[in-house]
């Protein structure tokens, strides 16, 4: 059954149609991605879905109820951009308290949650220092722990990854991928990495030019589609076993 | 390399301070030919002139107006820019070409005579005319200024604080005021530089009813009391130069209650 649904939505600006006729299902818990190229249209999805953006039609829908005219402080999703979007002139600790703070939590909870945070990301160090004073990887923790402190229904992950090295992109898959199991928070990621969608993701909906063109678990798309733009933008894909994939030559291991 | 650079400073601080010093000498003499080394005649004749005549009025008064004249500019500014980045509509290309008014307000203005159409339109509304008179001189830069600002950093922290759980009041005021700050304040001296410095505008269409510091303090540049003039001078750069303190003053305050 789903959770967050949307449902034919369209979005143009001027005669651009920026999306059209957009329909996904995404199941409560579920790490859910939108693969896709650049420009295809994969942010304006999620600000339409956080409130940013007004669709020209169609709905969203979060737990049965259409939460298109809710206000974006009322929507209980949150994106967590592709730049971090940290605030510049609060201290880690401020940022992870923000969403605690103007919510007014109690003081009290407002210290446990943001402790478990910080021993959960092992953060503690940096409490004090300014976001320009972290690194890339440092910033998107910090960013993730501040959406994850006011417990959202849904997580919106916007490319997560862009900008890490290599070997920091795989630690923070990995951990991204453990808060996400542990907390079992509804988690939609956008990203043109085809090998970040099918390490994290259940299911994997592939967007080109404002369309949907399909919606499948990362073993399905593993087959060939027969859809030329789909087949092209994923390359060849082998599925070993066990739930590993080939990608050329390099070999992953699908959630 | 050091002495060079040395020598420099000297000489660009020199360009700076010996016309301010030269001012402040001849605020307290009357005279200084140019046989002399020294001034001679000291006297505090301009300090008394000023602040015995309605001037220091007229002078605070200007300050305040330009004030409103730059606030209300700034507000503006700050709405209209965000219209233009977080929406897309039909001809905001067109739009965004008021931007390059800024290079022809003032003489066109002049040119065609708009300032007499004010004039004409309001004659009973003097006061009020003038004020909109300068917002319509001094909007276009402040919105430059804000606008770039904007255009560069975008809204997305706000919608990440509203996003939390901020309405968008406190994103505003939580968020928007201190990461724009350094911008607001820039825009902000901008127009209140222009609304503060408008001769024509205030001569054209207040004529006497609306008496701004710039022009009872022309009359005297262009005349040859440069004992007077020279004060006048100094109290028009001291009062500008309150208002910059006061807006680094805001600024930092603002930012120093946030990291707090």
């Amino acid at each position: 059954m789903s959770f967050l649904e949307l449902k034919n939505i369209y979005y143009s600006v001027g005669n651009n149609h920026i999306l059209k006729d957009i329909n996904l299902n995404v199941e409560e818990g579920q790490f859910f991605s939108i693969l896709g190229p650049s420009g295809a249209g994969k942010t304006t999805i999620f600000r339409i879905i956080t409130g940013a953006l007004v669709p020209d039609k169609g709905q969203v829908i979060l737990n049965n109820s259409i939460i298109n005219d809710l206000p974006m402080e009322k929507k209980e999703i949150i994106m967590v951009h592709q730049s971090k979007q940290l605030f510049p002139h609060m201290t880690v600790l401020d940022n992870i308290q923000f969403g605690m703070k103007v919510r007014k939590y109690d003081k009290n909870s407002i210290i446990q949650k943001t402790d478990d945070l910080l021993n959960l990301f092992n953060m503690q160090p940096h409490i004090k220092k300014y976001p320009h004073q972290l690194s890339g990887g440092q910033q998107q923790l910090v960013a993730l722990m501040r959406a994850l402190a006011v417990d959202p229904k849904v997580l919106l992950l916007d490319e997560p990854f862009t900008g890490l090295d290599s070997s920091l992109k795989n630690y923070m898959k990995s951990f991204i991928l453990d808060i996400q199991k542990r907390l079992k928070i509804t988690t939609v990621m956008i990203t043109h990495d085809k090998e970040d969608a099918f390490f994290m993701s259940e299911k994997i909906a592939f967007i080109f030019n404002g369309e949907i063109i399909l919606c499948e678990s990362p073993n399905t798309l593993c087959k060939k589609t027969n859809i030329e733009v789909v087949d092209n933008y994923l390359g060849d894909i082998i599925l070993v076993n066990d739930g590993k994939i080939v990608f050329s030559d390099k070999i992953i291991k699908v959630n | 390399m050091k002495i060079l650079n040395k020598a420099l400073t000297i000489l660009v601080m020199s360009f700076l301070i010996l016309p301010v010093v030269s001012m402040l000498i001849w605020s307290f003499f009357t005279s200084w030919t140019t046989e002399s080394l020294f001034p001679q005649n000291f006297s505090l004749v301009g300090f008394i002139y000023f602040f015995r005549s309605n001037d220091w009025i007229i002078a605070t008064k200007s300050v305040l107006f330009s004030l409103m004249v730059a606030l209300v500019s700034l507000i503006l500014s700050i709405m209209v820019s965000r219209i233009f980045v977080t929406s897309n509509f039909k001809y905001k290309t067109q739009l965004e070409s008021i931007f390059y008014l800024p290079m022809l307000l003032p003489v066109v203005s002049i040119c065609i005579g708009s300032h007499k159409l004010f004039l004409s339109l309001f004659s009973n509304m003097c006061g009020a005319m003038v004020f909109v008179l300068h917002i319509y001189f001094s909007l276009p830069y402040a919105f430059k200024m804000v606008y770039s600002y904007y255009a560069l950093w975008g809204v997305e922290q706000e919608q990440v604080a509203r996003g939390l759980g901020a309405n968008k009041y406190q994103a505003f005021y939580m968020i928007n005021i201190p990461v724009y700050i350094k911008g607001y304040v820039a825009s902000f001296i901008m127009a209140f530089i222009i609304s503060y410095s408008q001769y024509f505008i205030n001569f054209f269409i207040g004529d006497s009813n609306f008496v701004n510091f710039s022009m009872i303090m022309t009359p005297y540049i262009s005349g040859s009391n440069r004992n007077i003039a020279s004060l006048y001078t100094l109290m028009y750069i001291l009062y500008g130069i309150i208002v910059m303190i006061m807006c680094s003053f805001i600024e930092k305050m603002y930012k120093y209650n946030k990291e707090s």
